[in-house]
């Protein structure tokens, strides 16, 4: 056998492949800005600790550890809405190496409901962006974290059917989570587990913000570097949340 | 090691080659795909490849099913078809209806055989990209997604399907769906390519990304468009590579196992691959 006949043999192409454009894959965080989550936590052991600041710092390392990840960097397009007394668009979607994040500040109380309609709003309007441009993308992501009940006379009720119907529809996947303080059974209302990749209502361990965002990002490079975003494991690798998802 | 001999040489030289995706791995899921090629008589060939759905829970078995199912349906079905002796090319009319049958024959028997196995039979959702052919046509059928490129006398790749896909990543029809049924027209594609052939291959979604150009911005534009265009260079490059083995003496199963090596983590962009990934390559030998 010749030189070249080895050097084929072993070598199969390794060259380039063919430019195309990713699929996007959209996230709604949609974020507790409440006054409580200015104050430090009860159940943490650190009383320095303020829930807001670990929350942008929570981004900031999101946004990093998503971008360093060539694949997931081109396709998770990332939107950002706050509730505290009302609810504000902070960033709209874009691609996460191209954010710049805001900081988020607190304020009143938990216009939680107000948020999610938002959210599934944003969601579905870029939708409609994806559809009119061609472009073929990842079921949304919507992930509520919050410490809080919302406020009184916001229709927990309606908002859980709603929810419920749009996700049975699978029109999005939703994540809730609570933190210290957050009404358990209220977000387990709102929950969908099982159907496609719905999580059920996590408590959060603790105030371990930073962890909470890195499990995220590392839920989305799997989700993103995914051909259909399904059937991943989810499972975080320490039990930071005291619902095992 | 001993070369082949050219009177046993047949025509075609195929293979194939499946390699459970990244995040099946970690997942520890079984490969999903699954493919198979035949002899239908002695000009026409067949290859079958399928993509077992993800989210159901035996399609690794209607995958290795309908493969191996599709093989079996065809050659009865084809048996003295007088539209495949001698020199004669069925239209894209008549194949169009040999197909239809034919998958439908393979649908009714996932049902049998889901029956049997005490399933639901859309738990064995998959889709299925069938192909027959002779160095002067191809003639090929799909339901689903995946992706198939012939090389034609002028040694020009060009698709020879396309894909069946949903607004949503992975959203496609499986042979198991019943709109694929009530809507066949739409949902069942089926072409016939009357054209010197040289070469071809057929593979699930998991390699299209890295073989075909399939996602464009136009210019000028905010739009997006799928051109379906077999990146060549990988085409070329394999079906020589294939070629060259089997010169050098290597059997069809060491071929595959090698092939199949390679999706594995043979190229650093298609390792990295989530999805599951199968390619059955064709080429006429010389």
């Amino acid at each position: 056998m010749t030189t070249q006949q080895n050097t084929m043999q072993a070598n199969p192409y390794k060259g380039e492949t063919p430019q195309n454009y990713e699929q996007k894959c959209p996230v709604v965080m949609v974020l507790d800005v409440s006054g409580s989550m200015g104050f430090p936590s009860g159940d943490s052991d650190d009383t320095t600790l303020i829930p807001i600041d670990e929350v942008n710092a929570g981004l900031k390392s999101f946004a990093q550890d998503v971008s360093a990840d060539d694949i997931a960097s081109n396709r998770l397009e990332l939107c950002i809405i706050s509730f505290g007394c009302d609810t504000r668009l902070e960033q709209d979607f874009e691609l996460i190496k191209n954010i710049e994040m805001p900081v988020l500040e607190t304020r009143g109380t938990t216009a939680l409901v107000d948020a999610m309609y938002n959210a599934i709003e944003r969601q579905e309007q870029r939708k409609q962006y994806y559809r009119s441009s061609a472009q073929h993308y990842y079921r949304p992501y919507i992930i509520l974290i919050t410490d809080g009940y919302p406020n009184e006379g916001q229709d927990v009720k309606g908002l859980a059917q709603r929810i419920g119907h749009d996700v049975e529809q699978k029109k999005y996947n939703f994540w809730p989570i609570g933190v210290t303080g957050a009404d358990m059974e209220m977000l387990s209302s709102l929950a969908c587990p099982g159907k496609g990749a719905s999580l059920p209502a996590m408590k959060l361990t603790g105030t371990n913000f930073a962890k909470l965002f890195e499990y995220l990002s590392s839920s989305f490079v799997k989700i993103s570097n995914s051909r259909d975003g399904e059937n991943i494991d989810l499972a975080p690798d320490q039990n930071l949340f005291q619902v095992k998802v | 090691m001993a070369k082949h001999k050219k009177a046993h040489k047949n025509p075609w030289l195929v293979v194939g080659g499946s390699a459970t995706g990244k995040a099946h791995l970690a997942k520890n899921t079984s490969c999903q795909d699954a493919f198979r090629n035949g002899r239908i008589n002695r000009k026409w060939f067949i290859s079958v490849v399928s993509d077992g759905a993800g989210s159901y829970e035996h399609s690794h078995w209607g995958s290795a099913f309908a493969t191996k199912n599709a093989i079996a349906v065809f050659k009865e079905l084809l048996k003295g078809e007088r539209l495949l002796q001698g020199k004669s090319i069925p239209t894209a009319a008549q194949w169009r209806d040999m197909a239809i049958t034919g998958l439908s024959f393979v649908y009714e028997n996932m049902r049998f055989f889901a029956a049997e196995k005490d399933i639901h039979y859309k738990s064995l959702g998959c889709t299925i990209i069938l192909a027959i052919y002779s160095s002067d046509a191809f003639l090929i059928a799909h339901i689903g997604d995946g992706r198939a490129a012939v090389k034609t006398g002028e040694d020009k790749w060009i698709p020879a399907m396309v894909p069946f896909k949903g607004e949503e990543m992975g959203e496609t029809t499986f042979i198991t769906s019943n709109a694929t049924w009530y809507e066949a027209s739409n949902r069942i594609g089926s072409r016939v390519i009357k054209q010197n052939i040289k070469a071809f291959a057929l593979l699930t979604d998991g390699l299209e990304s890295y073989t075909f150009v399939c996602n464009k911005k136009k210019n000028d534009s905010d739009s997006f468009y799928d051109p379906n265009q077999p990146f060549s260079a990988f085409f070329d490059h394999n079906t020589a590579w294939i070629q060259q083995l089997y010169s050098a003496g290597k059997t069809t199963r060491q071929i595959e196992d090698t092939l199949s090596s390679y999706l594995h983590d043979g190229h650093p962009a298609i390792a990295g691959e989530g999805d599951d990934k199968t390619i059955v390559m064709g080429a006429l030998n010389t």
